[in-house]
């Protein structure tokens, strides 16, 4: 006798040869089936892994070898600005202060060989730290092109002081101009074009238009700045061995690059920016004698380390009743270009009138709706004149019912490695509720 | 020819449907038929095709029908098990150009037949099931989480622009995608 379970589940399938073929199977499959390994990645056509180069530069001593992957690779045209990036002085990251960045602070060796990774740090009209990545040739950071950027020419194409959005660490500057963040990339490609990228690292879910990258140009990265205390840093490579590198410069700049990992994150070129010691980091050593401990394991984010030698900026006479403003709240209906179709969708538009000027990244507002167990906020992004008016729109996203709004001003916390993810003080601006139908 | 034994007084649990399926396959059709709409509707969302979303669907019960082993009803629900395995077909076929038929390929189930009526009708019912399909996947993570991730991976928004509608930068909303799938992926460890 058989039984059936059918009890408040669909009796029939909707799709009944697909139940059958699945019952047939089961009845054929006692034991679950243990996967083959993965498929080889392709080669890239780049000059110095070609077999004959690569017989050529196997003569040379590795620092004369180094030296000439840098010197002749030739030039191509700048890597250019990600189309719809705003540069403006005064909102989002703001745009690079002259003078303000420095040359090349540290440079590691690619695992494959050719020019070294670096980084440099740039500062920001708003008041932000950044540190951009990339190959070095000829002293300049830049983009190689292989792995489909730059349609493989293997020129080098350097990197603009500008080009700051993307995987590239960014935080607020404290009082002494020390920026503290961090970023782990996984699955990186070896062109080191991370913004638009050329290839989709194994297992992305995104950009399939995309080649895949070949996973023998795939690179685990991790960069960042711990703080002008910040002495060492010791990272697990992908096969669990331990290796400390120095943190350099006044920023206490790292720069880890490693072969990635057999297995990806489920993105594929994961990408996590947050405090320094993101990634696999596992201890970050201070000059004056704290250690940190991450307790990271790769792929998984543990504790990252607090921002030593951080000073907050110090904002005083802000109080409760010197940001207290009236906040007003209006429906809307608006169109949202999405994925396939342009919608009009229901829009909250809120509005204050900033009674504290923002003049940097430091401090800024924060605005949030509430409704039911739905919760969405975002700050405004941009320097606010005293007295200006403030209006954003939200999304409804289907509240029905009660929703409760807030302004908050925020300020003089620690950075979180992260722009726009403001911590510290919060000073109730104003809050409204309503009642959507 | 199945005979019933009667109307039980509760359920059964998918994890008494996947026991041993190799002398219980009718609790795997069951398991099947419970979870066939929302798994569909997953995938006519993903790809807006009720022909691709069949197909991805029957190699997501083959690897489920393989890895029924490593289902801990301890560690989430069968349906967030299930998902864990959709969406690794769904990234294994994005990253391929193809959908992936290796887990069928080895239990030997048949190409399925399909024509309009029926493309159609998965779609239109798989359609009534999306949100609740999606909303099943993105359980565990916090709201922010689940609008990054939905707006990334579900509607393949660039960070850009999910950036500029959330009112936040590119790295923040890749770190709640970034979060949200390393929930999800811990939701699904025990799948493999």
């Amino acid at each position: 006798m058989t039984e059936v379970y059918e009890e408040l589940d669909p009796p029939r399938a909707l799709v009944p040869q697909l139940e059958r073929e699945l019952m047939d199977a089961a009845r054929r499959t006692p034991q679950p089936a243990v996967h083959g390994p993965r498929g080889r990645a392709r080669r890239t056509g780049v000059w110095w892994r070609s077999p004959l180069l690569a017989a050529a530069l196997l003569v040379l001593a590795f620092g004369a070898a180094a030296l000439a992957a840098q010197q002749l690779l030739l030039s191509g045209a700048p890597v250019t600005l990600p189309r719809g990036v705003p540069l403006q002085p005064r909102s989002g990251l703001g745009v690079p202060l002259p003078h303000s960045s420095t040359a090349i602070l540290t440079q590691v060796t690619d695992p494959a060989g050719g020019p070294d990774w670096g980084v440099r740090f740039v500062a920001t009209t708003r008041g932000y730290g950044c540190l951009q990545f990339g190959r070095v040739v000829r002293g300049e950071l830049g983009v190689i092109g292989e792995d489909g950027s730059f349609s493989d020419d293997g020129r080098f194409h350097a990197l603009p002081l500008d080009y700051l959005e993307g995987p590239f660490p960014c935080a607020p500057l404290d009082a002494r101009g020390h920026a503290f963040a961090g970023v782990f990339m996984d699955g990186t490609p070896a062109s080191a074009q991370v913004v638009e990228e050329s290839c989709t690292a194994r297992g992305g879910l995104t950009h399939t238009s995309l080649p895949a990258c070949p996973a023998a140009d795939e690179r685990l990265l991790m960069a960042g700045m711990a703080g002008p205390l910040a002495r060492t840093v010791t990272y697990a490579d992908p096969g669990g061995g331990l290796h400390t590198v120095s943190a350099v410069g006044p920023q206490g700049a790292y720069l880890i690059v490693e072969r990635a990992p057999a297995k990806l994150g489920l993105e594929g070129g994961e990408y996590e920016p947050g405090p320094p010691g993101a990634g696999t980091i596992r201890q970050i050593a201070y000059a004056n004698g704290q250690v940190c401990n991450t307790g990271q394991e790769l792929g998984r984010t543990a504790r990252a380390c607090a921002s030593v030698g951080e000073q907050p900026i110090i904002q005083p006479g802000v109080t409760a009743a010197s940001v207290a403003s009236p906040v007003t709240v209006r429906l809307r209906r608006e169109a949202v270009r999405m994925r396939y179709q342009t919608q009009v969708l229901p829009m909250f538009v809120i509005s204050f009138r900033a009674r504290v000027p923002v003049t940097s990244g430091a401090s800024g507002y924060l605005i949030s709706v509430s409704c039911g167990h739905a919760r969405q906020e975002g700050p405004v992004f941009a320097n606010v004149r005293r007295g200006q008016l403030v209006t954003r729109d939200f999304a409804r996203n289907g509240c029905r019912g009660t929703a409760h709004i807030r302004v908050v001003y925020q300020y003089g916390g620690h950075t979180h490695g992260l722009p726009f993810n403001l911590g510290g003080h919060g000073l109730t601006v104003g809050t409204r509720t309503i009642d959507v139908r | 020819m199945p005979q019933y034994i009667g109307v039980r007084s509760r359920p059964r649990t998918d994890e008494e449907l996947l026991r041993e399926p190799a002398s219980n396959p009718e609790g795997f059709g069951a398991f099947y038929r419970r979870h066939e709409r929302v798994v569909l509707g997953f995938f006519v969302r993903a790809t807006g095709r009720g022909d691709l979303a069949l197909d991805l669907t029957a190699e997501t019960f083959a690897r489920a029908l393989e890895s029924h082993q490593g289902f801990d009803p301890d560690r989430g629900e069968a349906r967030s098990w299930l998902f864990g395995i959709a969406r690794h077909v769904l990234a294994a076929s994005l990253a391929r150009g193809r959908v992936e038929t290796s887990a069928r390929a080895r239990r030997g189930i048949a190409a399925l037949t399909l024509d309009e009526r029926l493309v159609a009708s998965i779609e239109e019912t798989a359609s009534g099931v999306a949100e609740e399909a999606v909303d099943a996947w993105l359980a565990d993570l916090t709201p922010d989480q689940r609008v990054a991730v939905r707006g990334r991976v579900l509607e393949d928004r660039s960070y850009r622009e999910l950036a500029r509608e959330l009112e936040c930068s590119e790295a923040v909303v890749r770190q709640r995608v970034h979060r949200g799938l390393s929930l999800i992926r811990k939701g699904l460890e025990g799948s493999r």
